[in-house]
C-alpha cells in the first residue's frame, strides 16, 4: 500500500547532510536525560563512581519496577543530577572499557512472554511509545497495533535507507520480534527504505510520501489504526527495531546510532556513526564562526541540550537571529526569529494546511488553549503527541507554542483516565 | 500603571525559546501590513473620486481607533498594533464623505469598543467591527449612501483580493462560496445576470475585506463553504428590492458572521461522527 498526504509543509533549510556515514567520533560521556521520559519518577539503581556495563540496568521507573533502563555504554557513573523536586535531570556516565551485560539469546520459537521478558530486562522497552498520551507502555499491556516508523521527513534528517542497508538482517530480526507483542498488525511505515516483500509474519509494509509530517508515526496511524476509546498502539523507531533485532540474535543491547550533524550553522553537514544519549559537544565540531543554538533533535521538536535525547537522530545547529534587521524581513527557517510576538490567537486558513489529519484544526486548537480537555478529547486530541503539534505552532501568526498546550490537557485526561 | 509594550514593527527582533525553533515568515503584524497593502489600491481610487474629503475622514477614524485601541490596551498592558489602521482605512473608504463628523466618531467607536475591545480585542471579538460599526450609523442613521468605493474602486480591489488569496490570508473557499452562493440565488430566483450580480456593488471587496476576516468568520473548511454561500444567498436577498448599495452587503456579513459558530458546530459534530464510525 501506498500512502500519499498532500497536507503538511516542506522545509527549504540550508545544511541538508551529505548522506554518508562519515566518521564514528569518540565519545567521552553520555547521559540518560530525565527530559526523555516525560512523566516517568526514576529510581536511581546506582551510586556515583560504580562501574557499569553496556546494558546494565542504572535507572528503575518508580512505580513500575519491571520497566528499567539500561545504559548505553561500559564506564563509570559520574554524577546524578537532579532537577526541580527531586526529578532526574540527567544520569551522567563516564565511558570507558567495553564489557557488555550479556542476555539469553531468544530462540527462534520464542512466544511473547520470552520477548517482553529480554526487552524488559535488557533497557529495550523505553523505546516504545504509547498512544493515546506518550507514556511507556505497561508492562503487560498487548496493544492494538505497533507503528515502526522507517520513514523520517523532519528537516536535516537521516535517511533511513541509508541506515537499513546495513542492518537488513538486524531489522527483519527485531521486527519478527515484536510482531510477536500484539495480536494485531505491525505497521512498517517507510518512505522507500524497506522491501516489502519477505516481511517476518505479522508485519505490513506501507509506503508514504509527501511533504513532513508524512513521516511521523502521528500520520501513520491516525490512517491506518486511528487511537481512541480503550483502543492503544505503541510506536518505535528503526534503529530502535534494529537494535533489538541485534539483541535478540546475539544477547547484547546496541545503543549504535547514526546520526546527523546538519543545519545552517555546520560547516560539513554529515552523518556520524555513535550511541544514544551521546556528549554533543563530541559530536559536533567544524561549526561556522558566529551565535549558534546546537539543537538535540530536529528544528521542529528537539531541545537544547548537551546531550543526545533517547530517542533523536539528529543534532541541528541553527544560526541566532540576534543582530538581524529590527522587522526581520529575512526568509523564514534560516534561524532562531519567532518573525513576531506573542499575541492573540487568530485562526488563519493556513492551520487547516499542515496537519494531514481528518482533525479540525481551529476548534481542537481553541480547545487546547482554554484548557478544555472534554471538548478537545471531542476533537480528537488523544490522537496527537508533542512533535504532531510542532507544524500548528510554526505557522501560527500570534507564535503560540501548542506542544505544552496539548501535553496539559493530555496529563488531565490521563489523570482522570 | 504599565506603558503598553512596543509594537511589533519597533521592537528588536524575538528569538524562539522552545521547539519549534524555526517559525513562519507571518505575524499577526505582518498580515496588517500585507492586508493594508491589498487595500492601498481601492483606497487610493476611493481617496480621489471623493474629491480629497476621504484622507480627512480616515484621519478622524485613525485617531478615534487609535484612542480606544490604546485606552484599553494601556488598561491590561498589551500593546496596540496595526490592524487598528485596517479597521480606520475600511471604516473611512465606507462611510460617505457627507455624514456628520459626530455620526463618524459615534460609529467608529460603537465598532471598535463594544465590536471588539470589550472582548478582549482583536482576536477574541466575535463580529467584525467594522461591520457593527457600520450596521451600527446605518440602523441609527438611515439616510442611505452607505457604498462601496464606486464601480472602479470595485474592480481596483481585485489586485488587492488575488494577493489575499494567493497568500492565504482569505480564504478562497469563502470567496468561492459567496459567489456561487450569489450566482446561484440569482439564478434560480430571480433570473438576472449572474456575472454581473458577483461584480456589481463593491460585492467582491465586501467579501474580501470585511467576510474574510478570520477572526469572525467560520473557521472550519466545511463550516467556510457554508458561510460564504450563506453571504451570498443574503446579499441577493439584499438586493432585490433595493437600490443595490452596501447596506445589503454590510447586514449580509453581520448575519452570517452571528451564524459563523453554528456551522463550525454542526461540522464539529459530522467530523465527531465521521471518527467515530471509523474507529468502530
Amino acid at each position: 500500500m501506498h500512502i500519499r498526504t498532500r497536507r503538511g509543509h516542506r522545509f527549504h533549510v540550508p545544511g541538508a547532510p551529505v548522506q554518508t556515514v562519515r566518521s564514528s567520533p569518540e565519545v567521552r560521556y553520555i547521559a540518560i536525560a530525565g527530559a526523555d521520559y516525560p512523566g516517568v519518577r526514576f529510581s536511581v539503581e546506582v551510586e556515583a563512581g560504580q562501574r557499569v556495563a553496556k546494558g546494565e540496568t542504572v535507572l528503575a521507573d518508580r512505580h513500575r519496577s519491571d520497566i528499567v533502563f539500561a545504559s548505553p555504554a561500559a564506564g563509570t557513573v559520574r554524577e546524578v543530577l537532579r532537577g526541580p523536586r527531586r526529578s532526574l535531570s540527567a544520569l551522567v556516565i563516564d565511558l570507558e572499557g567495553d564489557d557488555a551485560a550479556k542476555f539469553e539469546p531468544l530462540a527462534p520459537d520464542a512466544g511473547d512472554a520470552a520477548v517482553r521478558d529480554l526487552l524488559l530486562r535488557a533497557g529495550e522497552w523505553p523505546a516504545f511509545l504509547r498512544r493515546p498520551f506518550g507514556t511507556i507502555p505497561d508492562a503487560e499491556e498487548r496493544p492494538h497495533a505497533i507503528f515502526v516508523t522507517a520513514i523520517d521527513t523532519d528537516p536535516l534528517a537521516v535517511d533511513p535507507s541509508v541506515v537499513l542497508a546495513d542492518r537488513r538482517d538486524d531489522f527483519r530480526r527485531g521486527l519478527a520480534a515484536i510482531a510477536r507483542l500484539t495480536d494485531g498488525t505491525t505497521y512498517v511505515c517507510h518512505g522507500g527504505a524497506v522491501e516489502e516483500t519477505d516481511l517476518p509474519e505479522g508485519v505490513r509494509a506501507v509506503r508514504f510520501s509527501g511533504p513532513h509530517p508524512a513521516g511521523l508515526a502521528g500520520t501513520h496511524i491516525h490512517r491506518l489504526a486511528p487511537v481512541g476509546g480503550d483502543r492503544a498502539v505503541w510506536q518505535i523507531g528503526y534503529q530502535d527495531v534494529a537494535a533489538i533485532g541485534r539483541l535478540v540474535a546475539t544477547g547484547e543491547t546496541d545503543a549504535e546510532r547514526i546520526v546527523s550533524i546538519a543545519g545552517p550553522g555546520v560547516q560539513e553537514p554529515r552523518l556520524v556513526r555513535t550511541v544514544t544519549c551521546a556528549d554533543i559537544d563530541d559530536l559536533v565540531d567544524g561549526l561556522k564562526p558566529g551565535d549558534h543554538r546546537v539543537i538535540s533533535g530536529s528544528i521542529l521538536t528537539g531541545r537544547v541540550s548537551r546531550y543526545l535525547g533517547r530517542r533523536h537522530t539528529c543534532v541541528s545547529v541553527l544560526p541566532e537571529a540576534r543582530g538581524s534587521a529590527p522587522f526581520g524581513w529575512a526568509e523564514a527557517s534560516q534561524d532562531t526569529s519567532q518573525h513576531g510576538h506573542r499575541g492573540t490567537f487568530v485562526p488563519v486558513a493556513a492551520f487547516d494546511t499542515v496537519l494531514p489529519f481528518n482533525i479540525l484544526a481551529v476548534p481542537l486548537l481553541r480547545a487546547l488553549i482554554v484548557g478544555d480537555e472534554e471538548a478537545a478529547k471531542r476533537l480528537g486530541c488523544l490522537e496527537l503527541l508533542e512533535e504532531d503539534m510542532a507544524l500548528f505552532s510554526y505557522v501560527c501568526p500570534a507564535k503560540i507554542d501548542y506542544a505544552p498546550l496539548l501535553r496539559n490537557v493530555l496529563d488531565k485526561l490521563a489523570g482522570a483516565a | 500603571m504599565k506603558t503598553p509594550r512596543l509594537p511589533e514593527a519597533l521592537a528588536p527582533v524575538t528569538l524562539t525559546e522552545t521547539a519549534p525553533h524555526v517559525r513562519a515568515w507571518w505575524s499577526s503584524a505582518r498580515i496588517s501590513v500585507v492586508l493594508l497593502l491589498a487595500l492601498a489600491p481601492p483606497f487610493a481610487v476611493a481617496a480621489v473620486t471623493t474629491g480629497g474629503q476621504m484622507p480627512g475622514i480616515f484621519a478622524i477614524c485613525l485617531a478615534v481607533v487609535y484612542t480606544w485601541q490604546f485606552l484599553f490596551a494601556t488598561v491590561r498592558k498589551r500593546s496596540v498594533d496595526l490592524d487598528g489602521a485596517l479597521t480606520a482605512a475600511l471604516f473611512a473608504m465606507l462611510i460617505p464623505v457627507d455624514v456628520p463628523i459626530w455620526q463618524i466618531v459615534l460609529g467608529v467607536t460603537f465598532g471598535v469598543v463594544i465590536g471588539e475591545q470589550i472582548f478582549g480585542g482583536r482576536g477574541r471579538n466575535i463580529l467584525n467591527p467594522v461591520v457593527v460599526g457600520l450596521s451600527f450609523l446605518i440602523f441609527s442613521f438611515p439616510t442611505g449612501g452607505y457604498d462601496f468605493p464606486g464601480a472602479a474602486g470595485a474592480l481596483w480591489s481585485i489586485p488587492g483580493a488575488v494577493l489575499l488569496i494567493v497568500t492565504g490570508l482569505a480564504s478562497w473557499r469563502i470567496v468561492a462560496a459567496a459567489a456561487i452562493g450569489l450566482m446561484l440565488s440569482a439564478a434560480l430566483l430571480g433570473g438576472a445576470n449572474p456575472v454581473a450580480e458577483v461584480l456589481a456593488g463593491g460585492f467582491i471587496f465586501g467579501v474580501v475585506f470585511l467576510a474574510c476576516d478570520p477572526v469572525c468568520a467560520s473557521a472550519t473548511n466545511p463550516g467556510r463553504w457554508l458561510y460564504g454561500l450563506l453571504i451570498g444567498f443574503l446579499v441577493y436577498l439584499g438586493r432585490v428590492g433595493s437600490d443595490g448599495t452596501a447596506d445589503g452587503l454590510i447586514a449580509a456579513v453581520l448575519i452570517a458572521q452571528i451564524f459563523a459558530p453554528l456551522a463550525d458546530y454542526g461540522v464539529v459534530q459530522v467530523n465527531r461522527w465521521m471518527r467515530e464510525r471509523r474507529r468502530g
